[in-house]
């Protein structure tokens, strides 16, 4: 018994999309693995910051761990370290000056990870499993946001075991964003709500959702003076909406976008419609990458309303993305996401993360 | 003849084939290159475009009734309100996307839907894996998953009752989740069962303080009034438990106003809560009978229902008490013969069979309906004439009599008297042992 109906699930052997029992369908983009993947399902990738000299990803996942791989320039990955949190793993993020990593967990907590060290420190603790965090650099504080499904929002300087700061939210947190001084989170029900963050973090405005359906993910974009200005939300129904926080004309400035779906325009069978795992933009371009439920990525421009690139299926979903700080390099992780339900969901199936260059390829179009 | 959907987009490919209606002047090359793109406030004064391949979703292959739904598109989004909603339904189901989500349509959120991600039901399928009782989660995936289907299957046929629902829930407060006012009071309820959902009736302000009502309330107004106006329901359910909040001003905690609330809304749920209701029975029945001054009920009468949660809340005036009622607790067969509460007399009256101990005084209907006004610890003193409850009512009389001590000689021979002397009247309720029954 399928789940949501009857789309061709995943998980049926080697078949289909390339119509040889043989293909091994798992990288067809034909991009760099990354040695020792997790084991489970991977739930979030996060390059370090530019203050840490070359590239270090931490990838969090389902089997409960953390790990951290360095990624050489020539493209080989080297495995570094890795933490254990009692419950899975579902959301990373690095420090400013990149020594330490945070990791939040459905065991509802967050852990402090002095890569140095190699030791993890319990900061944050809420009553329900921690969905998001986010690291803020202040100019007069810093401290970590998390986000959870106990529907609290807290932010928690790393020295003490209470929360600076606890805000109530309407509803579980499923996915935020941090670009200082603006901090975005999605909500079940969907909630959409900007917080500001100078001086003291506060609720700044609540949004009428521009989608019909559930959020699934959330990043902020920047204007071209480095000022967040706007994000980009993504809901199952694979759709993404850009919404400028105080455009000069929003009604012609907002708009949303179809992506992940099956059966182009013209053909006369239902589509299928895939959820939008991650969102992330490239940090010198602009650009957006997108990753889906359908096991493909694709690369957008949001200011010429174009999309730049779609890649060919994965035969597992798409879970994970995230750049590089430069933008040199695109990582993203091949895992199942559940959208399927508890029947496709194979234990022993390989977990990926691929790298691909991703200098070229996101390039805005150039406006006509 | 319906309007041929694809037609108006410009990309007909059937052309003078096609057997639906090409309307002449209507939109041609709608933009087929650049179709992805959509600016949701060109389109029907700011909704979403729903999506074009709806109308042939459900056909057979090829051919086929292109308008289907498609008649509503182009036509402006006033009258086919209706309409999209049926064609976002088509889709969701023939698309394979999550179910588990919430929906809105015209900037309201529709009732009826649950919204989890697929993490918590990940979450909630390692934890059940971990405790080896996979069946328990694969049962309650699959009763979310008959309520989508179904809540799907109301939307798509629009019935003219779910039409009106609609329209009241997106003419009310539209948010179906709980807030909490420092001024309303929480009973929750806890049902082992989910029931097919209610959907959330329109709520009045809830923030009616000082709430005096008379006795004419319960002549005009009928307990689902009641409900609509001061009552705001929110029912949460995951897996195998369903929670329905019920918020109401604290003004009427301790009332009779409130049992009847409760009846009513648990009356609504059915079968399943039942043994809720039934729960509550004793207690609405000693909690009348408190503001009635029958003194401290023989806590006694609580003792024959095996009822777990709550603690001795059911022998004072505390109303149910906020502890979940736990129906799994199979109460023993009470005394009661318990007809589902229908009206909007208190339930003192009519149907409660022998209520043990009270039966003799609580349906002297006449007695009552003077004495119910909303200044309830007051109807005790009043004048209908319920004489002592059985047994234990020493303690409760001695806040309605006097002492007979305190009583000065005047007061006591005005008492003594066949009548008081104008003038002369005491100001001191009659020792206990004076009144004459």
């Amino acid at each position: 018994m399928s789940l949501f109906g009857t789309t061709s699930g995943f998980g049926a052997g080697g078949t289909g999309v390339f119509g040889n029992a043989t293909t091994d369908s798992h990288n067809p983009m034909k991009d760099v693995e990354v040695t020792s993947p997790p084991d489970d399902s991977i739930s979030c990738l996060a390059f370090s910051p530019p203050t840490m000299p070359g590239n270090f990803l931490i990838g969090g996942s389902w089997a409960n761990d953390v790990r951290c791989w360095e990624v050489q320039d020539n493209g080989q990955t080297v495995p570094k370290a890795q933490q254990m949190h009692t419950g899975p793993v579902l959301d990373a993020c690095w420090s400013d000056d990149g020594s330490k990593v945070f990791t939040a967990s459905c065991d509802k907590t967050a852990k402090m990870w002095d890569l140095n060290s190699n030791q993890a420190l319990q900061i944050a603790q809420h009553d329900g499993p921690i969905k998001s965090i986010h690291w803020i650099k202040a100019p007069n504080y810093s401290c970590i946001m998390t986000g959870s499904w106990d529907k609290t929002l807290k932010f928690w300087d790393t020295r003490s075991p209470n929360p600076m700061m606890s805000l109530q939210m309407p509803e579980r947190c499923y996915c935020a964003d941090v670009v200082y001084p603006m901090a975005v989170v999605a909500t079940a029900e969907r909630g959409l709500i900007v917080y500001q963050l100078e001086n003291q973090p506060s609720e700044f405005r609540r949004i009428d959702s521009p989608l019909k359906h559930q959020h699934r993910c959330v990043a902020i974009f920047k204007d071209k003076q480095n000022k967040p200005t706007g994000f980009a939300l993504g809901s199952i129904e694979g759709r993404v909406a850009i919404h400028y926080i105080n455009p000069p004309n929003p009604a012609k400035d907002n708009f949303t976008f179809k992506c992940h779906r099956s059966n182009g325009t013209n053909t006369t069978t239902p589509q299928d419609i895939y959820a939008v795992n991650a969102i992330s933009f490239h940090p010198v371009h602009g650009t957006l990458s997108t990753v889906g439920s359908d096991g493909r990525f694709s690369f957008w421009d949001k200011d010429a309303r174009t999309k730049l690139k779609t890649s060919e299926q994965l035969d597992q979903p798409i879970t994970a993305c995230c750049f590089n700080h430069n933008g040199n390099i695109f990582a993203y992780a091949s895992s199942y996401d559940w959208s399927k339900g508890h029947e496709y969901y194979n234990p022993q199936k390989k977990n990926y993360i691929f790298l691909r260059n991703a200098a070229e390829e996101l390039k805005p179009r150039n406006k006509k | 003849m319906t309007v041929c959907n694809f037609f108006l987009q410009g990309r007909c490919r059937y052309g003078d084939k096609c057997w639906n209606e090409h309307p002449t002047g209507g939109n041609r090359g709608g933009g087929f290159g650049n179709r992805v793109w959509v600016n949701p406030s060109q389109q029907k004064g700011g909704y979403i475009q729903p999506s074009s391949f709806s109308s042939h979703g459900t056909e057979e292959w090829g051919r086929g009734g292109g308008g289907g739904g498609g008649a509503d598109w182009g036509r402006g989004g006033g009258g086919g309100s209706g309409g999209i909603i049926q064609m976002d339904m088509d889709i969701w189901e023939s698309s394979g996307q999550w179910g588990f989500s919430c929906y809105s349509s015209f900037k309201t959120s529709l009732s009826g839907f649950t919204d989890l991600s697929p993490e918590e039901l990940r979450l909630e399928y390692y934890s059940t894996r971990a405790s080896g009782d996979l069946q328990s989660y694969v049962n309650g995936i699959n009763q979310l998953l008959n309520q989508w289907r179904s809540r799907i299957q109301e939307l798509k046929v629009m019935n003219p009752a779910t039409r009106t629902a609609l329209v009241r829930e997106r003419h009310t407060h539209t948010h179906t989740h709980t807030h909490t006012h420092t001024h309303t009071h929480t009973v929750t309820v806890t049902i082992n069962n989910p029931a097919p959902q209610a959907s959330s009736s329109g709520f009045g302000s809830a923030a009616a303080t000082g709430f005096g009502f008379s006795t004419s309330i319960y002549a005009s107004t009928t307990a689902s009034h009641i409900q609509q106006k001061y009552m705001r329901v929110a029912s949460s359910h995951f897996l195998q438990e369903r929670t329905i909040a019920l918020k109401y001003p604290s003004s009427l905690r301790n009332t009779v106003l409130e049992q009847m609330l409760l009846l009513h809304v648990l009356s609504e749920y059915g079968d399943q809560i039942i043994k809720s209701i039934l729960a509550i029975a004793p207690v609405l029945i000693l909690n009348i009978s408190d503001h009635i001054g029958f003194g401290a009920p023989a806590p006694a009468q609580a003792n024959t229902f095996s009822f777990a949660a709550p603690s001795g809340g059911f022998g004072s005036s505390t109303a149910p008490s906020s502890t979940g009622f736990g129906t799994s607790s199979a109460l023993s067969a009470s005394s009661f013969s318990f007809a589902a509460p229908t009206t909007d007399k208190p339930a003192a009256t009519s149907g409660f069979g022998t209520a043990s101990g009270f039966s003799s005084t609580l349906n002297t209907g006449g007695g009552f309906g003077s004495g119910f006004g909303a200044e309830a610890p007051a109807a005790a003193g009043s004048g209908s004439s319920f004489g002592r409850a059985t047994g234990s009512a020493d303690r409760a009389l001695d806040s309605l009599f006097s002492h007979e001590s305190n009583m000065t000689p005047e007061e006591l021979n005005q008492f003594k008297a066949k009548r008081f002397t104008l003038g002369q009247i005491p100001l001191k309720p009659p020792p206990a042992n004076m009144l004459v029954v």
